[in-house]
């Protein structure tokens, strides 16, 4: 299989009708060095939907990773569009234009979490509220303090990220994603540099969040974790080669 | 290319390493540089000035002996001539006239000098700058400096002449001359216009000398032995019945004012070797970055077999290249800067420089700085950096310790960033809580804590001399507005012929605007040593006892009183004849040709600059004048003191007393020589500002640095930042924030620093200038200008990393795959 057809509207397991979270039509991106020219993505489609958990497995270098830079704006493609949101991400979108997008429309989780380690974990977590000037500057500390509770981290809240285990820090990052309540999460390796409690502690929020409406997208090298998500992408060379989702299951979703 | 292969691989890195960042490069290069750059102007400039200030003054004769005197004839000249001790002597006119262009207002004060031939000329030359130097009768050639003093005077233009009777005469300009010699030693000294003795009748002046220059037959630069000829050849005069007035000497090659421009050099030299200093902080801090950028290099290059000496070796010869780089580009600028300061100084105190030249001195002292200010300061980081362990350079742990460790591994919390977040805690308890962006910034400013120390040490020292320089700066003015108080009165009005007291007081007063008027005397004299030779002149003012016109600061004893007979009041600059002189003590001075001993009831202070000023009371001084209730000079006080109603209050006395028939010589506003004063320490105080400001541009050039490195050391965290949601302007703003903290820190340490630096500054200045110390003033001005300097400069110090900073993609920087 070298590609999943985008779909324009696509039904939720509950019968809603809904449009997807991500569509990604004809994605290609090269790397150009002194050794020539790497394609690394080869014409992706792909359509997520709102409230699915999905995880992209696939080798060092298969492309996975460039597949979430994609998602999240962070790099632009060589050719195709990407749309999230229902917003078309790189068309005649600003880098600066896209971080703010990005900072009210969806929370990124990082293999080696990206705290910054001079400010608070609360004040981490504060932080893409002042960037994204999302609630009220007195309402942020409360809510900062809400989402470290919701990943057992209420008590830790005045340490440096330094002080914190690894599990921790990473319980931070989710709640720094969540920060502006973003219906997406996009997580790359989440769980790569954790012990296994730790990570299944980590899964297991996922999972909660996507019970709550959330969509996340996550990378990973764990075959045992995508026996959680619900939907499972496997991508080599640059291409998907595998979908657990069939067009039939979506066929099927939408007969009933 | 042909020849790289035949370079080891490692001096090909130490190429690589150089051409690589070549924004990196660029500001080590700039650091040294701009260090090179001061001294090399410094130092070029001191050489210069110190060689051609001596022989440029040399080469247009100078007298070596002014004599000024009542009027004379050949005879008396002859007699000067025909001495042994003298070898040239050329006798002249000067009188004092207002003058100005013909359809302007405003009058200004000249001396005008007539020449008995100035074919002939052989002292004080005159150098032809345009037109002729040689005026024909009824002409005029003016000195440079009377066009910045008379608008509208040139060249085949005229210039009007106003007579001590009101009289207008109008000249034609033929030619503008240099005069380095006339008037050299004097601040306050009117400019010169030059005439033929032939033009004087014109002016209705009397076809008589009454000033002789002359030259010593030897001994032209051993001021010991002019003094003595001097007083010789006055002893001669005076004997044969001809009144010296006043004398002055001068060494042929020391331009009158080399010790103050040497003093002046000085502080500037200080300066400059301060500015190498602070350039050296700013290359260890970005070779101290370099270095710990280059650890995986390192690592490498010793897990391959290199060893310390080897890798010892590369870097110190990528600092030497460095080095090589900057003095490229500080070497020629240098000798530009050098030569512009040295004719910026020679045109301010009028002398002429021998042309541009390359300072051999200047330049070894520069190769020296360059070559080894960086090693020195790169010393450090290098050595350490080339015996850090493999392991330590592979995982990175050395650059880790200094605040890079964003990759998760938990690391210890030090007791700094501890505080800090105590402090935010705290201050959000109490529902202050400080935007994150602006948290980050302010954490960020103590993360390399010897970073920013080394650029608070330059941004701090850059400060502190500024604001000094503006408190020297008022200092100096207090100075000489408290020496104002010796001027108290609004219009000093001369007379060509005494006049009873009584008569001027009763004309003055019918002036609108006149409030009081006192007469004053004058006599000259000189100050004795024991053996009756002659140390200095005096000016021996006679002012009523009880004068309000006066408000001396007195430093020992009291002031005079009316009936004091043969004592005064004098200078504290009498201390440097007599360190120990006290109120009670007597001194040997001459008195109209007499040898006196006067008796000294107190001590002032004062700037001396052209002989030394003492008081006694009018009472005696009439007396020994011969000139009981008259007086040739009055002072003035009217209702209003500003100066140009002074100005205004001048031209009314002026005609109004002319017009009632009195010999008027001057009438001029009493502020008038404070201004010129203020003005002339006005330029010296822009050479300090000139040092200011480079030591301000190396504090932000610091800044710059500083910024850059934490900027490249953090671009995971900027990263991070936009990964978040923080647009350009976010970004921007965090990056400049820090740079403003950073700013303000100094700005707070500069405010401390600034107190001893005004006291040391002004006392090396008034030292040089007063040859006394003075009371230190401080100003908010220097305070709130740096204040604004610093914010504008670490603002523009943090844009380009900032820019920098926001340009990054995310990719790049979290590098993920």
């Amino acid at each position: 299989m070298n590609s999943i057809s985008p779909r324009r509207e696509e039904v939720r397991e509950d019968g809603l009708m809904i449009s997807p979270m991500i569509e990604m039509h004809g994605l290609v991106k090269t790397f150009k060095n002194a050794a020539g020219e790497f394609v690394v993505l080869k014409g992706i489609n792909l359509s997520i939907l709102r409230g699915e958990f999905v995880s992209i497995v696939g080798k060092s270098g298969s492309g996975k990773s460039t597949l979430l830079n994609m998602i999240t704006g962070i790099d632009h493609p060589t050719a195709g569009r990407v749309v999230v949101g229902g917003k078309d991400i790189y068309t005649g979108v600003t880098e600066s234009e896209r971080s703010k997008w990005r900072g009210r429309n969806l929370g990124i989780v990082f293999q080696f979490f990206q705290l910054l380690p001079m400010l608070t974990l609360l004040e981490n977590v504060m932080l893409p509220m002042d960037y994204a000037d999302m609630y009220d500057f007195d309402e942020r500390p409360k809510r900062a303090k809400e989402l470290l509770a919701l990943v057992g981290l209420e008590k830790q809240a005045s340490k440096l990220p330094a002080a914190v285990s690894t599990g921790q820090q990473q319980a931070t990052a989710i709640a720094r994603a969540l920060a502006c309540d973003p219906p997406l999460l996009v997580a790359d390796e989440p769980t790569g540099n954790l012990d296994s409690r730790s990570a299944d502690a980590i899964i297991d929020l996922f999972e909660k969040l996507v019970d709550g409406g959330k969509t996340v997208v996550m990378v990973t090298h764990d075959p045992s974790l995508t026996a959680r998500t619900t939907r499972n992408i496997v991508i080599a060379d640059g291409v998907l080669i595998r979908d657990s989702r069939t067009d039939q299951e979506i066929a099927s979703l939408r007969s009933q | 290319m042909l020849f790289e292969p035949m370079l080891r691989p490692r001096w090909r890195k130490v190429i690589h390493d150089l051409l690589d960042n070549k924004a990196r490069t660029l500001l080590v290069v700039l650091s040294i540089a701009v260090g090179v750059f001061s001294i090399g102007v410094i130092t070029g400039a001191y050489e210069i000035i110190s060689t051609d200030m001596g022989v440029s003054y040399a080469s247009n004769h100078p007298a070596n002996i002014e004599l000024r005197m009542a009027d004379f004839d050949d005879d008396v000249l002859a007699t000067v001539r025909n001495s042994r001790l003298v070898d040239e002597a050329e006798g002249r006119r000067v009188f004092n006239v207002r003058v100005r262009a013909p359809g302007t207002s405003q009058w200004t004060t000249l001396d005008v000098v007539a020449f008995d031939d100035f074919e002939q000329n052989k002292v004080n030359l005159l150098l032809p700058l345009e037109g002729t130097a040689i005026p024909q009768k009824r002409e005029v050639v003016l000195e440079r400096d009377v066009l910045e003093h008379v608008r509208g005077a040139a060249v085949g233009g005229l210039l009007e002449f106003q007579l001590p009777d009101g009289s207008v005469k109008t000249l034609p300009i033929v030619g503008i001359v240099q005069d380095t010699a006339t008037g050299a030693g004097d601040f306050l000294a009117a400019p010169h216009a030059y005439i033929t003795m032939t033009t004087l009748q014109y002016f209705k002046q009397p076809l008589a000398f009454n000033r002789i220059y002359a030259t010593v037959a030897e001994g032209g630069d051993d001021l010991f032995h002019i003094r003595e000829a001097g007083a010789e050849l006055k002893d001669k005069l005076e004997k044969g019945g001809t009144v010296v007035i006043r004398t002055r000497f001068s060494e042929t090659h020391k331009h009158p004012l080399t010790d103050t421009i040497n003093a002046i050099l000085g502080i500037l030299a200080a300066l400059g070797v301060l500015v190498v200093f602070l350039s050296s902080s700013l290359i260890a801090n970005t070779l101290n970055a370099l270095l710990n950028q280059h650890l995986r290099h390192i690592g490498v290059i010793k897990l391959v077999g290199g060893r310390n000496r080897q890798v010892l070796l590369m870097y110190l010869a990528l600092i030497l290249a460095f080095g090589i780089l900057a003095l490229m580009i500080a070497v020629p600028l240098g000798g530009q800067g050098a030569y512009g300061l040295a004719l910026f100084i020679a045109d301010q105190l009028n002398f002429n420089i021998l042309g541009y030249r390359i300072v051999p001195f200047a330049f070894v002292v520069q190769v020296l700085v360059g070559m080894l200010v960086p090693l020195v300061a790169g010393l450090a980081p290098v050595v350490s950096g080339s015996r850090i362990t493999v392991l330590k350079a592979i995982s990175g742990e050395g650059a880790r310790a200094e605040g890079g460790r964003l990759k998760g591994s938990p690391t210890r919390v030090t007791r700094g960033e501890a505080l800090q977040t105590r402090i935010a805690i705290l201050l959000a308890k109490r529902g202050l809580h400080i935007p994150r962006p602006l948290l980050i910034s302010m954490r960020n400013t103590f993360r390399r804590r010897s970073r920013l120390l080394l650029t608070l040490f330059t941004l701090t020292m850059g400060g502190a001399i500024f604001i000094a320089v503006f408190n020297v700066r008022v200092t100096l003015h207090d100075y000489i507005g408290a020496i104002s108080r010796y001027f108290v009165a609004d219009v000093s009005l001369d007379f060509d012929a005494p006049y009873r007291l009584r008569e001027v007081e009763q004309t003055a007063m019918q002036v609108e605007g006149v409030v009081d008027v006192e007469g004053w005397q004058f006599v000259s004299g000189e100050l004795l040593d024991e053996n009756g030779g002659v140390l200095e002149n005096i000016n021996l003012f006679g002012p009523p006892a009880d004068s309000k016109l006066i408000e001396p600061i007195l430093v020992q004893g009291r002031w005079i009183r009316a009936d004091d007979v043969r004592r005064f009041a004098i200078s504290e600059a009498a201390l440097k004849y007599y360190p120990d002189l006290s109120p009670g003590d007597s001194l040997p001075v001459k008195i109209d040709g007499e040898e006196e001993t006067w008796e000294v009831v107190g001590i002032f202070k004062f700037v001396d600059r052209e002989g030394m000023l003492a008081y006694a009371p009018y009472e005696y001084i009439s007396h020994v004048n011969d000139l009981a209730n008259r007086a040739y000079s009055f002072k003035i006080v009217t209702d209003r003191h500003d100066r140009p109603y002074q100005d205004a209050m001048g031209e009314t006395i002026d005609r109004f007393f002319r017009d009632n028939g009195f010999k008027v010589h001057r009438a001029e506003a009493g502020q008038a020589s404070m201004d010129t004063a203020v003005e002339s320490l006005d330029t010296l105080v822009v050479f300090l500002l000139i040092m200011a400001v480079l030591t301000a541009i190396v504090g932000s050039m610091g800044l710059t640095g500083t910024m850059g490195m934490n900027v490249l050391e953090r671009t995971r965290e900027i990263g991070v930042m936009r990964a978040i949601g923080a647009d350009d302007k976010a970004v921007m703003r965090t990056v400049i924030a820090e740079g403003v903290v950073i700013g303000l820190i100094s700005f707070a340490l500069a405010v401390v620093l600034s107190v001893p630096f005004t006291y040391l500054l002004s006392t090396i200045v008034s030292l040089a200038i007063f040859e006394t110390p003075i009371d230190v003033i401080f100003t908010w001005s220097g305070y709130a200008i740096w204040l604004g300097l610093v914010l504008i400069l670490s603002a523009l110090g943090s844009v380009l990393p900032a820019r920098n900073a926001a340009r990054l993609t995310i990719r790049e920087v979290l590098a993920y795959e």
